[in-house]
């Protein structure tokens, strides 16, 4: 028998619970956002690493030697008179060649790292490294509606109740367009300004939107003048970033993005480039050939935009996505797209770019168990590999046709659980837990109370808001409901209350002056009948 | 290296073949997508005196049909039925001016592009490709087509049928445009005209006035053979 004198006596764990406010103090930390502890915004990935460092030298040369020999098509007159005359050659084919020592000098010096501003500052970050952030990203065209549970086409009220949900998810940092608002399609000008004008009223996030007029760049940006009361004031903390196809593969220049980007590098606004060959399609079936291609296409944006401006902030993005052969169709959710998408973000870190990758793009029509592991899969595999703004489709399905609001909660919840996973364990003296150990088991023979535990429930756990974890009785009495019914209630409760006046009376008088604005004032209040 | 099956396969001498034992091996050289022993297989059948129709009719057609069902059915894979196409190609290469010396009926033709303002290009392409494969000579303009060039087009080849595609909400409007101008220079009732692309569907093909909307290539084919076949009946 032990003496009692061996018993250790408790350690400076076990100590009294000090006071925290009692029930209000209580009910603050358990508010949702107190979870961004467990899985939060910044979480540094880096881990998954698929290619060896030898196999980033070779990718990397193939794709210098694709741009000096082969070069890009269709180079605008815009790229023409800011490259020729720093290097790049025009041959006689019409294409713009990149001579290695132009890319290699470029890649050397562009910006590292730099600010992702949002409207509330209190959602600004900081891109660089391998740090994550993820968003909504675009552009379907259609909406599974709450109501019919059928596709529509989507429209301007489904950007304002996206950003508002997006405004309330947090594990979704970024509000990046996701849809079309398909009545404007025949009217861009509208469109972009409404697109802007629905962001900005739904959420506080940071925003990106998609135009392909450069002229309309200049009228977002006096939009967002307009939004923050002065003057040059957007340019001071550009909360929003520009987003298109300026490459189609393979390897030739699109006319109207390449405007787009070629404005943005001059206004110095943040561009993001996706360039989106389609493995066996317009970029070769070999993996590496596709990322030789997409690096290359992807380095041809990075070194103009470089040449415009030496300040100039691309978000790097290498988009590889994957065809089925059977069909030939595009395909957003599989091993490959996982795998293909995890290589192009460790090229991205290698040279220690600011960049975003796809990611969640199921092929499913619903959120289904399909979409479930596609999205998981994808996400799980970039965010391990550190991609720094992860365009993580949440909600999105279809192949990118479609998007479902209760999507995005379920989405919510995954996207949390995977920044948890990249955070990874923190191995320290106290984690290590001796004392704990050592505490318990001569001490109640549990851990439930631990000072510890109390301690680490909200910042080593992440509860996720829908997943159901009761006993399969309780859940039977309860009518057997699965995730999507619980993301349906939770999205009505979300919509119908959160009606936030991000733009102040003044100002959205000011703005509807100059601006052809849409979005009815009474589809911004409670009441409207959408929810 | 080449298997032994292969060896014996390609120890095959075309010229030795009796006709019904060639035309079936060029049924297999269809499917196997080999251009060359394709367009060896028709020369042989013409120097035996066999008509130019009854040759993309008994030969070449015929071997296609299974193409399209065992490409249906996930048999075939995409790049495989495009060395069908290309197999098939190399073929009507030999056999379409003779057709046309013989005044005989060609499968038929299309002019396809995407419409002015649209880059996407993958899906016209695998349209266009298929269509070939079938025996239609296809004409490709190419992405982002102005209305005046699909007219220009129209009026030099004379096509049996005009395919639009459109990837964008933004630009499948414009195939009205296009619609609107044929019926304006009265162009509209000499074509079938087919559409496609991954937004359209149905209802926005009655809305625009077009004939037939294909969800895929696949489709495109059967339903361009079967249009083609009634208008030619109405018309004779
Ligand atoms: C690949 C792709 C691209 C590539 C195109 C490369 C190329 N060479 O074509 C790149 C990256 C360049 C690109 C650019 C853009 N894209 Co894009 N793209 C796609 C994507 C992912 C796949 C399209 C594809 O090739 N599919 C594979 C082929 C085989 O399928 P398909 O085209 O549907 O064709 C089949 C059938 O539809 C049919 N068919 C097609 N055409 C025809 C014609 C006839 C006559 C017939 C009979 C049949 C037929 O048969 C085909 C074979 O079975 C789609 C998403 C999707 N799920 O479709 C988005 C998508 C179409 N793109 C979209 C957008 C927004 C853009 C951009 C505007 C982005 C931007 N902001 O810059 C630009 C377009 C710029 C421009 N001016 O056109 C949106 C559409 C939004 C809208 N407004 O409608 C989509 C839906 C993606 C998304 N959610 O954002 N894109």
């Amino acid at each position: 028998m032990k003496d009692q004198q061996d018993i250790p006596v408790a350690s400076s764990h076990r100590q009294r619970p000090s006071r925290s406010g009692g029930r209000a103090g209580r009910i603050t930390a358990r508010a949702i956002d107190r979870q961004q502890k467990t899985g939060y915004a910044g979480v540094t990935g880096g881990t998954y690493q698929p290619l060896s460092e030898q196999d980033i030298h070779r990718i990397h040369a193939t794709a210098l030697d694709v741009l000096e020999k082969i070069g890009i098509g269709d180079p605008t007159p815009e790229i023409l008179e800011y490259a020729l005359p720093k290097g790049c050659l025009l041959s006689d084919d019409g294409r713009l060649r990149f001579p290695r020592a132009l890319v290699e000098d470029v890649l050397a010096r562009v910006p590292k790292k730099f600010d992702c501003y949002a409207p509330d500052p209190k959602h600004d970050h900081q891109l660089e490294g391998s740090r994550i952030y993820t968003g909504t990203s675009g552009e379907s065209v259609s909406i599974l509606d709450y109501e019919t549970q059928q596709y529509r086409p989507s429209t301007l009220t489904d950007i304002y109740d996206a950003a508002r949900l997006t405004d309330q998810l947090e594990h979704i940092h970024a509000f990046y367009q996701p849809f079309i608002a398909t009545e404007y399609s025949q009217a861009l000008y509208v469109h972009d300004i409404n697109v802007a004008y629905a962001a900005l009223s739904g959420t506080s996030k940071s925003i990106s939107i998609s135009t392909i007029h450069a002229e309309h760049v200049d009228a977002l940006v006096g939009l967002f003048d307009l939004y923050v009361g002065c003057e040059g004031g957007f340019i001071k903390r550009p909360f929003c970033t520009i987003g298109g196809c300026p490459i189609i593969s393979p390897l030739r220049f699109g006319k109207e993005n390449t405007e787009v980007m070629v404005r943005c590098a001059e206004l110095g606004i943040k561009y993001g480039n996706a360039c989106a060959p389609q493995s066996g399609a317009t970029s070769p079936a070999a993996l590496a050939g596709t990322l030789v291609q997409c690096f290359a296409e992807s380095l041809a944006c990075l070194v103009v935009m470089h040449l415009i401006r030496s300040d100039a902030k691309l978000i790097f993005g290498m988009w590889p996505f994957i065809s089925d052969l059977r069909t030939g169709g595009f395909s957003g959710g599989s091993g490959e797209a996982a795998l293909v998408a995890a290589a192009a973000v460790q090229m991205g870190n290698y040279y220690d770019l600011v960049q975003s990758i796809p990611s969640g793009m199921t092929d499913s029509k619903t959120m289904d168990a399909q979409a479930g592991y596609e999205k998981a899969l994808t996400t799980t595999a970039v965010a391990l590999a550190g991609g720094n703004h992860l365009c993580a489709y949440p909600g999105t399905v279809g192949s990118l046709m479609g998007l479902s609001f209760e999507g995005m909660l379920i989405d919510n919840d995954m996207l949390g659980n995977i920044l948890r996973l990249v955070r990874g364990i923190e191995v320290n003296d106290e984690t290590l837990s001796f004392d704990v150990i050592q505490d318990t088991v001569f001490g109640t023979g549990h851990y439930l109370n631990h000072q510890q535990t109390l301690q680490l429930m909200q910042s080593e756990y992440l509860y996720p808001r829908l997943a159901d974890r009761r006993a399969s009785g309780e859940w039977e009495d309860s009518g057997s409901p699965d995730i999507y019914q619980a993301a349906r209630e939770k999205v009505k409760q979300l919509l119908a209350s959160h009606y936030p006046g991000y733009i102040k009376p003044d100002v959205d008088a000011r703005i509807r002056e100059k601006f052809p604005i849409k979005l009815d004032p009474l589809d911004k209040k409670p009441g409207n009948g959408r929810w | 290296m080449t298997q032994e099956v292969n060896e014996t396969e390609e120890d095959i001498i075309l010229a030795e073949l009796a006709d019904d034992e060639l035309v079936e091996q060029m049924h297999d050289d269809l499917y196997d997508g080999l251009a060359d022993e394709i367009a060896e297989g028709t020369q042989i059948l013409l120097d035996r005196d066999w008509g130019p129709d009854k040759v993309l009719e008994k030969a070449l057609v015929s071997g296609m049909n299974i193409v399209g069902v065992d490409f249906r059915d996930g048999i075939l894979f995409i790049p495989e039925v495009l060395q069908t196409a290309n197999a098939m190609k190399a073929g009507m290469a030999i056999l379409s001016p003779l057709l046309a010396e013989i005044g005989a009926e060609p499968v038929g033709k299309m002019v396809i592009g995407t419409v002015k303002g649209d880059i996407h290009d993958i899906g016209k392409n695998l349209a266009g490709m298929m269509m070939e494969g079938a025996g239609f000579e296809v004409i490709d303009l190419g992405v982002n087509t102005l209305v005046e060039d699909y007219i220009t087009a129209l009026n030099e080849h004379k096509p049996d049928i005009l395919g639009m595609s459109a990837l964008l909400t933004t630009t499948m409007p414009y195939m009205k445009v296009v619609i609107d101008e044929l019926k304006s220079q009265g162009m509209r009732d000499d074509l079938i005209v087919m559409v496609g692309g991954a937004p359209l569907n149905e209802e926005f093909r009655k809305a625009i006035g077009a004939d037939t909307y294909c969800r895929d290539a696949a489709t495109a084919v059967e339903v361009a053979k079967k249009m083609v076949g009634e208008r030619r009946a109405i018309a004779t």
